[in-house]
C-alpha cells in the first residue's frame, strides 16, 4: 500500500471526533491495477483524489475490501491507496474490538491529519469493548472472482494466475477465453458461492431466484422446502447456506439477518443488542 | 482628526484582540498544544522495548494521553495476547520495528460470535474481547493469523 487513502468519504465519525481531521488532498495518477476487476459503471478517472497519510510509500499492508462490510462487526475506515491489489481495499479497519492501521509510520513520519486519525482511532475502537467480532474470515468476497476483469473490451488477457479462486470445471470450460469467464462472473455475481472455487449457483437459478444474499432468498427457500416439488432443491440450498443451528425469525428479527461472503457465504444473524451505539456512517468501499 | 486617531485605534486593538483568540483556538485544535488537556484513557504500548520507535511512539502518546504503559510484543511470540495481558489498559496496541514479517507474532483470539473459533484450541483465559490496535506489516499478519478480515492481503 502506498502513503495515502482515498478521499471517497470522509463522514465517518472518526474523522471528527475528538479531534478534526483536515486531509491534505491531492491528485495521483490512477494505479494500472484498479482497472482490473473494476467492474462499476462508467471508468475510472486517469487521477484520482487522495490525502496523504505519511511520508513512507513502502512497508504498509491493506486487507481486502471485497466483502469486507458484509457483516455488521466490520467497517472500513480508509481505503488504501495501491499499486498491486485492488481499488477498495483496505487501509485502515475494524472488526469487533480490533482495528487495524495498515500504515507503518511512526508518528513523526504521519501528517498532521495521519496523526490526528491514529489518536481519533483510539478514542474510537474504546466503544467495541466487549464487543467481538461475528464472523472469521473464511472466504474471499465475491468480486475477487471479477480481478482480472478488463477495462478495455475485447481485450486479450494473460493466464489466470490465482488458480485456486476459479473451480476447475469452471477453468477447463472457459480455458484460453478469460474474458467470456469473467463476463460470466460478471453477469451471475449475484449467485456466486463458493464451492472449491467460485461456482455460479445454477440450482438457485433453477428456483428462479435472483440472489443468493437477500434475506428474502433465505426466507422463499424455507418456504420452498414444504413444496415437494421443489423440496430437494431447496433443502440443498439451505445446506448450503446456513449451518443447520442458527434459528431466523423472520417476523421478529428479519433487520437482524445478514449474508456474509467472507464468512463462509452463508446467512447469519447478529446477537441481540451487538449493534447498539455503532455508528450511522459507514465508508462504503467503491 | 482626533476621532479618526481613536477609532484607528480602538479597530488596530480590536484586530490584535481577534487575532490573539484565533491563535489560541487554532492551539486548542493542533493535538501538540502544550496545556492541552489529556486524555485519562489508560494506553498499553506493546512494541520493541528501547527501540527509537517505541520511544516515538510512547513520546507522542504521552502528549495525549496521561497513562501511557509499555510491553514487550516479543514476550507474546506464538503465544496467546489475551484481555488478561492488557489489565489496567484500556486499549492496546500492539506494533512492531523493522520488517513486520520478522516481527514477533502473538496469537489473538477473537470470540467470534456467529461462526465460531475454527477449532482452535485455545486455553480457558485466552479470548481477546477489549480494544485493541494492530499496527503496519505485523499488526496486518497478527489480524490474518486471527481470522480477521482486517488481516494482511
Amino acid at each position: 500500500m502506498d502513503n495515502a487513502a482515498h478521499a471517497e468519504s470522509l463522514d465517518h465519525e472518526v474523522y471528527h471526533t475528538p479531534l478534526a481531521v483536515q486531509p491534505e488532498f491531492e491528485y495521483r495518477n490512477t494505479p494500472e491495477n484498479y482497472r482490473l476487476g473494476y467492474v462499476n459503471v462508467g471508468r475510472l478517472p486517469d487521477r484520482m483524489k487522495v490525502w496523504r497519510v505519511q511520508d513512507s510509500p513502502k512497508g504498509n499492508v491493506i486487507a481486502p475490501g471485497a466483502g469486507f462490510n458484509d457483516s455488521p462487526d466490520a467497517e472500513i475506515i480508509a481505503t488504501g491507496l495501491n499499486r498491486a491489489k485492488c481499488y477498495g481495499d483496505v487501509g485502515i479497519g475494524r472488526q469487533g474490538n480490533v482495528l487495524q492501521w495498515g500504515y507503518g509510520d511512526p508518528p513523526a513520519q504521519m501528517t498532521e491529519a495521519g496523526r490526528r486519525l491514529f489518536l481519533n482511532c483510539i478514542h474510537y475502537i474504546c466503544r467495541y469493548e466487549g464487543k467481538p467480532p461475528l464472523v472469521r474470515r473464511g472466504n474471499e468476497g465475491r468480486l475477487y472472482a471479477l480481478r482480472w476483469n478488463s477495462a478495455k473490451k475485447s481485450s486479450t488477457q494473460r493466464n489466470l494466475v490465482f488458480r485456486g479462486s476459479y473451480a476447475q470445471d469452471v477453468m477447463q470450460k472457459y480455458r484460453g477465453r478469460s474474458d467470456e469467464l469473467n463476463g460470466y462472473y460478471v453477469q451471475n455475481l449475484e449467485v456466486l458461492y463458493w464451492d472449491q472455487g467460485y461456482r455460479v449457483d445454477e440450482d438457485l437459478k433453477s428456483l428462479g431466484i435472483d440472489s443468493n444474499r437477500k434475506v428474502e432468498t433465505l426466507e422463499r427457500l424455507f418456504e420452498l422446502q414444504k413444496d415437494p416439488a421443489h423440496r430437494e432443491v431447496a433443502q440443498r440450498l439451505l445446506e448450503r447456506y446456513t449451518d443447520g443451528r442458527t434459528a431466523f425469525d423472520f417476523q421478529n428479527g428479519r433487520d437482524r439477518i445478514y449474508f456474509s461472503d467472507v464468512g463462509g457465504y452463508k446467512f447469519f444473524v447478529v446477537p441481540q443488542g451487538y449493534l447498539l451505539g455503532s455508528p450511522t456512517t459507514k465508508v462504503t468501499p467503491p | 482628526m482626533i476621532a479618526a486617531r481613536g477609532i484607528r485605534k480602538t479597530g488596530l486593538a480590536s484586530a490584535a484582540l481577534l487575532l490573539m483568540l484565533l491563535v489560541a483556538a487554532w492551539g486548542a485544535q493542533s493535538p501538540s498544544a502544550p496545556g492541552a488537556e489529556k486524555s485519562k484513557l489508560r494506553l498499553l504500548y506493546v512494541g520493541h522495548p528501547g527501540s527509537d520507535r517505541e520511544k516515538e511512539f510512547v513520546q507522542f502518546l504521552g502528549q495525549h494521553f496521561e497513562t501511557v504503559k509499555t510491553a514487550d510484543l516479543a514476550a507474546f511470540d506464538r503465544k496467546v495476547f489475551a484481555d488478561k495481558d492488557m489489565e489496567g489498559s484500556d486499549v492496546a496496541i500492539l506494533d512492531y520495528d523493522g520488517d513486520g514479517f520478522k516481527a514477533p507474532r502473538p496469537m489473538l483470539a477473537p470470540r467470534f460470535l456467529d461462526n465460531g473459533s475454527g477449532g482452535r484450541p485455545f486455553p480457558e483465559g485466552s479470548w481477546l474481547t477489549r480494544p485493541v490496535i494492530t499496527v503496519g506489516v505485523a499488526g496486518g499478519l497478527m489480524a490474518s493469523q486471527a481470522g480477521l478480515k482486517t488481516g494482511y492481503l
